[in-house]
Formats: C-alpha cells, structure tokens, sequence
C-alpha cells in the first residue's frame, strides 16, 4: 500500500482557481472521499467542483487542513442528532474563530459544506447562523439578515394579530 | 486521537457577530435563499420563540421554521390539510394561528389532553383558532372539525379512596368545560328548526355540512376507550351541553370492550354480569350497588341517545313475561327504582323498538366501537339505521371481543342513501359484505376498509390468524358481478400499514381483481408511529404489491396483455424526510451501474460520475417500484421529500426511457433553486418546458406550485432498452 497521506489531489473550483492538496485533507469531504474512491487510477486531470468558488474553497481547506486525521462522524450519530432538537451550539475555539467572517462568505461555506458533504463544517456554519439568530427580535433579524418581506398586506395583519393574542394572555 | 473538545469552550459568537456585521449591507436576503434543506440543519439549534420569530419575516421562512416546529412538537404536517393538535404547548399556539390562516385548512382535528385544566384553558385557545379559521376572518372556513376528548373516562374512573373526591371535583370541572362549550359554540341553528324539541338540534342537517361557515358545521366527537362501566352523570352532562349547543355532527366511541353486556334469550337485556344479577336475584337481602351502578350506566346512556336520536326506552309491553312481576319504570323516575327489588331490573332494561322520527336528518354517524353496536342496543342501531333516509356517511370502527354481533349489521340494514361507508377492524364476512354492497347498487361512492394496529385486541390471539379472521371468508363468496354492476368510481382502498403487507399477498390478491374500477390507491401511513422507517418501507412494499396486483387483474380479465392498466396517477408522499432516508438506506440494492450510465446524456457526465455512486443506489427502490407500475401515466411527487428532490433531479432524464408510459411527471415543490436546476435539465435536454400550474388542496397554494412535466419527448426517442 502506497502512503496514501502523501498523495496530491488536484481540484478546479468554477472560476478556474486550482489547488492541489493532500488526499487525506480533501477526504474530509465525503463527496470527495467518494469519488476518490471511485476512481481506481491515478488522474492528473483536476477534479471540477463547479458549485465552489476559490476564496471559499480556500477557507474550506483551511478547515479540512486543520481538521485532518480526525474521524469521520458515521452515519449513526449523524441520524440521532438529528433526532434530537436543541443540540447545542457551542463552537470550539478555532472553529469560532474560523467562521469569524462576513455573512456572504458564512452563507457561501455553509452551501459548500452542504455540498461537499463536510458534516462537521456545516454544523459549526448551522451553529453560528443560530447563534445570530437566537435573542433576536424578528426585526433585528429581518435587519442582520436583510430578509425581504414577501408577505400580503392581509397576511402581515394576520400575523401581528397572532402576536397580540399571544401577547394579551 | 485528536477530537474536537466543543464543550470546554462555552462562548457564544458576540466576537463574530459583531465583526461581521460590518459587512451585511452588501448581502441580500442570504437565508432566504438557502434551501430548505440547508434550514432544517440550522433550525434544530434554535428555540420554539425564535422559530416562530423567523416565521414572521418571509413565506419561505414561514413554511419551513413552522413545519420544523410543528413536526417537532408532534402537531404533523400543517400543509397536509389536516392539523392535529395533541398537547400542543402553549407558546406554539400563536405559530399555530398563523400557519392555518395562512394555509386554509379543510380539516382540523383537535386533541384535548386529558387534564381538565388543560382543557379549559385549550378551549380558549382553541376558540381563538376557530376564530382565526373562521369566515368571519376571512379566513379557510374548515369544514370540519373533530375534537378528540382523550382520557375524558380517566377523569371519572380514578379509584380507591380518592374516587369520590376526585370524581366530584372533576364533576364540576366537566360542568364548567361543559359551559365553555356552550360558551364558545353557541347555537347557531335557524330559526326553523330550533323551535323543535332539543333533540332534533343535534340532528345533522345535510345544509350544515354544505355550509361555508365552520362554525355550522362543527362537530364534537367524543373518542378513546369509554368504558361502559364509567358511564356517568358527569361525562354526560358534557356532551349533552356540546350536543345541545351546537353540534351537528356526532360520533360516539368508546372501544372497550362491554364484558357486563349481556342478552338474554327472552330478549332482555341487562348490563353488569349476569352471575352476580342471579346471586343478587337469589339473595334480595344482598347488597344491592351493582345494580345501582349498572342501572345508572344504562340511564346515562338512554339519556344520551334520546338527547341523541330522539329516543328513549319505554316501560316494557305489557304482554312481556317479565312484568307481571316487575312494572317497567321510566328511565326519567330513577327514585322508583331504587325501591325496587333486583328481579324488577330485568323488566326495566328491556329496550323498546325505538321510534323513529319522520324528519330524521340524520346524515353522518360515526360509530366507534359504540354502545350501539353491543348486543343490548344492536337491534335498536339496526332500526335506526333502516329508518334514516338521509343518512349519506356510515362508520364503523370497532375494537371489542364480541366480533360476531358486528357481523350481524351488515345482512340487516338498508340504507339507500349511504353514500360513503367505511369501517375499520370490523369482523364482516366478504360474503356479507358483498350482498351490503349489492343491496346498495349505485349509491356508494366511496369504501374504506382499514385495518389498525389493533389487531393485537381482535378476538382470536395470534397474528396473522387473526387478520384471517376478519377476512377469512372465500373471497370467491363475494360474487363479482354485483360489483361490476355497481361501477363504484371511484373506489378507495385505504389501507393501514400497520398490516404486514408480507402476509397479505396471496389472500388479497383475487380483491383487487374484484374491483374492476378501481382507479386510485390512497396509502397513507401511520404518521404517528414512532418508526416512520418500518411503516415507509411497508408503504414502498405494499404499493409494490398492489400495482402488480392491479396490473394482472387487468390482464387475466381482459386476457388481453394490451390492455391498460387502470392505475393512472400514483402520488408519492413522504411526511418525514428521516423517513425517506431509512426507507431509501433499507431497501437499497445495489443494481449494476450501467444501468444508470446513460449515454444520450453525455455533456453531464462528469456530473453523473460524481454523484453516481450514491444517488443510484439510493435511487434504486423508487426504481423498483416504477418499474412494475407499467400503466402509470402520471406521476407525482410531493414537496416533502427533500432529499428525494434532488435524486429525482439526477434521475429525471431517465424517466422517458426506462418509464415509457409516464406522459406526465407532476412535482410539487416550492425551492426555487430546486425548480430552476429541474427546468434546466428538462427543458434544456429532453423535454417540453414545464408548465406550473396552481396545485390546490392536499399542498395548498402557497406552498407549492405543481409542475406537470410533460414526458413528450419520449415518442420521439425509441424505448429500446426498456
């Protein structure tokens, strides 16, 4: 058996941008770790991830990089914490300040988290989105979020209408 | 090993959010945009109260932030059509209101807990709700309305020494929940009709259940095991305050089992056991409660079917044997018989033919394991049933260890308007079955049989043998052309999947080829069931079955291997993507790859390649299933299935070919992103565009579009390889 740990994987992210990486960093990524094993032969064609962009795959490797050699969460914990709500939100250290960037790039790692299959990063990326929103009134959320209201003139009444029953218990 | 060490570091992201927020003016509605699936991962780390906060701030939001909190509490599916509170906590009630109103809900089913405090307290809230569905609010107009009153005999059956206590106590809470009824309902019958005597207004008038209005069409249903035994003043004094205050529709369950039922050959009937009714009969000195007890049972229930059905028993005829020993007394002077002697009882319990009034509008009866249907009162339900032109609906759903009384309904009444019958773990012989259904011609829509998982309280132990016994009867008893003579369409088979499908293949098998018109399947899972996988995979294997099933009918009566099949539409609904995901992981064969390398597709390959391994083995029993449903022309599939979308995607292209009957494909979905990637794929490739079209009802309007996909292309390709 070769070393697998020295092997270098090349990846092109859909702006062109490559990167060549450790076999065993680009495995945090179940999709990845996959395919890889898919393909028998050595390829020295890059891989494409068309739905990942440089700068966040940068940030995804640093993650990857930093991560690497821990072990893979199995599909077993993965169904009961999903099972049981209010998982809690803490962030280790690095991790917190990892995903200590702006709200586009937060949104953009969690889509490549989601895509490339890295569970543990999409947890703290879900973890911190909650965090934001947690203690928040909803328009100090439609605020941070800039979330634009689609509702009907009828359907907002209805709603605050809700509230003020809620409220006048 | 290192391992992340998450709880030695307790901080919370103040650093990252205020770092952040210097950026968010650029960025536009980012969450919105994420998928749905994307927010359930975040909204299982969130509280009830910020749940309910996103649910204000946009549709999608809204949808999804109320399904997650709504399903974690156990309410169900709110864009399901059907809503069913069960101990709903307070806070959610609000997020509750809005996800109806917003969603225009035909059916509401309440479950009242069992506390009466609670249930005072939810009647308030469950009046606001009616409000906020109400037409007054503009709001959906529910059709109908069921209230399940769980526990109510548990509130009067608490023994030993507190009974009384607790009994009085409980007494006057049933009064006041029984004046909040009234309270909340207040009649609303016309004028007309409610100068009559009380009991014609809690008749069902056919008007009502046409009406828009929810609040005249309301219903109180009185549901759970009711033990005969716990028939007492207060239960009735409630549900004769509901029934007198508005309710129009009435169901009277109680499925227990009704050992002190007893009916003698002289046509007497008693309840209490009959041993000590002798004993106490031998020995007058006796103590006498037993018969007070079973007398005050037998009032309690005259009393609440004359307030019912306008009936009441009367003093037994006079040519009975019985009364020269004993004068019959009137149910109404309970004083004269507590001076009585114990032999005088068996006079007093005889029941009368009933009579039964001319106008009877009596249109829906639901009869839950019912006092009704045990021998001291099947004689007076055949009657009614035989005397009510206007009933349309008739249910039966019977749980009890007298199967052979049961039996006996369905030789005996004649309904010619029934319209729709439908009975649950009901022990009828197809034979008996069939000549009901003969007897009845045209005039049933709709059937429904299922059958619960209550088959561990059907009379006969053992599983297996005791679904036989409901059924055992040669289907070939049921003679086939009096149901082609009936030309039922459609017919409905609801099947229950607590059944094990597995055990039901060789005997269901001549049933489906006895309904020659049958044109849809409605399977519906136990969504309560705590094992969503087990009961999906038994969906998955069941329509499996039955789709073959219907496929051989047609070409053994036809003999005619052409013909098609008459199973048009199959919809596909999942109500829990868990669900989904351990139907997928325990079914999943592997089938050889090239069956999903699909050569015509050639410019997504690398695409293919890179999901292949996953998504075609998951993908496989949908696969299977499609595979032997040759007939199928329209395929649908519902919005809950998230990961299933995006397989759904990935095997889209192939449908045309390896499906060549599907000419419509009908996805409901809501995702944008998800929407756009299939018009992509679709249009781009293969396919005509799809056309959204407004898909009402079982989804509601807002939040799904229906996308019928024509399969056009597929006449231009030849299935070759099929």
């Amino acid at each position: 058996m070769a070393a697998p740990a020295t092997q270098q994987i090349k990846i092109r992210c859909n702006d062109e941008k490559e990167f060549t990486v450790d076999r065993d960093v680009l495995e945090r990524s179940v999709l990845i770790k996959n395919m890889l094993e898919d393909v028998t032969e050595q390829q020295d064609a890059p891989i494409p991830l068309p739905n990942v962009s440089g700068p966040v795959m940068a940030k995804v490797l640093e993650y990857c990089t930093h991560h690497r050699g821990e072990p893979l969460p199995s599909a077993d914990t993965e169904q009961s914490q999903d099972e049981t709500r209010k998982r809690t939100t803490d962030i280790s250290e690095w991790d917190q300040k990892f995903i200590t960037v702006d709200q586009e790039m937060l949104f953009e790692i969690i889509l490549a988290a989601n895509y490339l299959d890295i569970k543990s990063l999409l947890d703290v990326g879900c973890k911190t989105v909650a965090n934001m929103i947690k203690g928040k009134t909803p328009e100090e959320i439609r605020k941070l979020f800039n979330i634009v209201n689609d509702f009907t003139p009828e359907e907002e009444a209805q709603i605050k209408k809700e509230n003020e029953w809620a409220e006048d218990r | 090993m290192f391992r992340l060490r998450c709880n030695e570091h307790r901080h919370t992201l103040f650093v990252a959010l205020t770092m952040s927020t210097s950026s968010f003016s650029n960025s536009k509605n980012l969450i919105s945009q994420l998928p749905s699936e994307l927010l359930f991962q975040i909204y299982p780390y969130l509280s009830s109260a910020s749940l309910y906060n996103l649910s204000k701030l946009s549709r999608h939001l809204h949808h999804t932030a109320l399904d997650f909190l709504f399903r974690h509490h156990g309410i169900g599916d709110p864009y399901d059509g059907w809503i069913t509170l069960y101990r709903v906590p307070r806070e959610i009630l609000p997020a509750l209101h809005s996800a109806l109103f917003l969603n225009k809900l035909d059916n509401y089913h309440v479950y009242l807990p069992s506390e009466v405090d609670d249930v005072l307290f939810d009647l308030r809230a469950i009046k606001a709700t009616i409000e906020r569905m109400g037409i007054k609010n503009g709001g959906g107009g529910c059709k109908n309305l069921k209230f399940f009153l769980n526990d109510i005999d548990m509130w009067i059956s608490a023994g030993g020494v507190d009974f009384d206590a607790t009994l009085a106590r409980n007494h006057r809470k049933l009064r006041q929940l029984g004046q909040r009824i009234h309270q909340f309902f207040p009649a609303q019958i016309p004028a007309d009709r409610a100068e009559g005597d009380i009991s014609n207004n809690t008749h069902v008038g056919r008007s009502e259940l046409e009406d828009e209005d929810l609040l005249s069409s309301r219903r109180l249903m009185w549901t759970r095991k009711v033990n005969v035994e716990k028939w007492r003043d207060a239960f009735l004094d409630v549900l004769e305050e509901g029934l007198e205050n508005g309710c129009s529709q009435i169901g009277i369950s109680g499925g227990a089992r009704v050992v002190d039922a007893y009916c003698d050959s002289a046509g007497n009937y008693w309840f209490g056991d009959i041993k000590e009714l002798d004993r106490v009969a031998k020995d007058a000195e006796g103590p006498q409660t037993q018969h007070l007890s079973t007398w005050a049972q037998f009032k309690s229930a005259s009393r609440l079917l004359s307030r019912v059905f306008d009936w009441s028993p009367v003093k037994s005829e006079p040519e009975d044997q019985g009364e020269a020993t004993a004068p019959a007394l009137d149910v109404h002077e309970p004083g004269q018989f507590e001076s009585s002697s114990p032999l005088e009882t068996r006079c007093l319990l005889r029941v009368r033919p009933i009579r039964v009034v001319s106008n009877n509008q009596l249109a829906t009866l639901n009869l839950d394991g019912s006092l009704l249907l045990e021998p001291p009162l099947l004689t007076w339900t055949i009657n009614l049933l035989n005397n009510s032109p206007s009933l349309t609906s008739l249910s039966l759903h019977l749980q009890t260890l007298l199967p052979s009384s049961y039996a006996r309904i369905f030789p005996l009444i004649f309904i010619p308007s029934l319209r729709e019958l439908s009975f649950m773990d009901v022990n009828v012989s197809w034979k008996d079955l069939g000549a009901f259904l003969s007897r009845h011609g045209r005039s049933i829509v709709k059937l429904s049989i299922s059958v619960t998982d209550g088959l561990d309280s059907l009379p006969t132990g053992g599983k297996g043998f005791e679904f036989e016994v409901g059924w055992e009867s040669p289907v070939d008893e049921l003679s086939m052309p009096m149901l082609e003579e009936m030309a039922m369409t459609p017919i409905y088979v609801v099947w229950m999947l607590n059944w094990e499908p597995d055990a039901l293949e060789v005997e269901q098998t001549p049933l489906y080829q006895r309904f020659p018109s049958l044109n849809g399947i409605v399977l519906i899972t136990d969504r309560h069931t705590r094992t969503y996988g087990v009961g999906f995979c038994r969906l998955a294997r069941a329509l499996h079955r039955i789709g073959r099933f219907i496929k051989s009918f047609k070409v053994n009566a036809t003999d005619n291997p052409s013909m098609e099949c008459p199973l048009k539409t199959l919809t596909f609904r999942c109500y829990h993507p868990i669900s989904f995901q351990r139907f997928l992981e325990a079914n999943a064969v592997p089938i050889p790859l090239d069956e999903f390398i699909d050569s015509d597709d050639s410019d997504t390959a690398s695409t293919t390649s890179i999901t292949r391994p996953d998504n075609s083995i998951r993908a496989d029993p949908i696969v299977q299933i499609l595979s032997s449903l040759d007939g199928i022309t329209t395929l649908r599939f519902g919005a809950q299935w998230f990961d299933f979308t995006h397989q759904f995607v990935v095997l889209l292209p192939r449908f045309a070919k390896r499906f060549p009957d599907v000419e419509v494909l009908e996805v409901i979905e809501h995702q944008e992103h998800v929407l756009k990637k299939m018009r992509r794929k679709i249009g781009r490739k293969m396919l005509a565009r799809p056309e959204g079209i407004k898909f009402k009802g079982e989804v509601g309007e807002i939040i799904g579009t229906c996308w019928r996909i024509p399969m056009k292309l597929k006449r231009d390709r030849t299935p070759e390889d099929v």
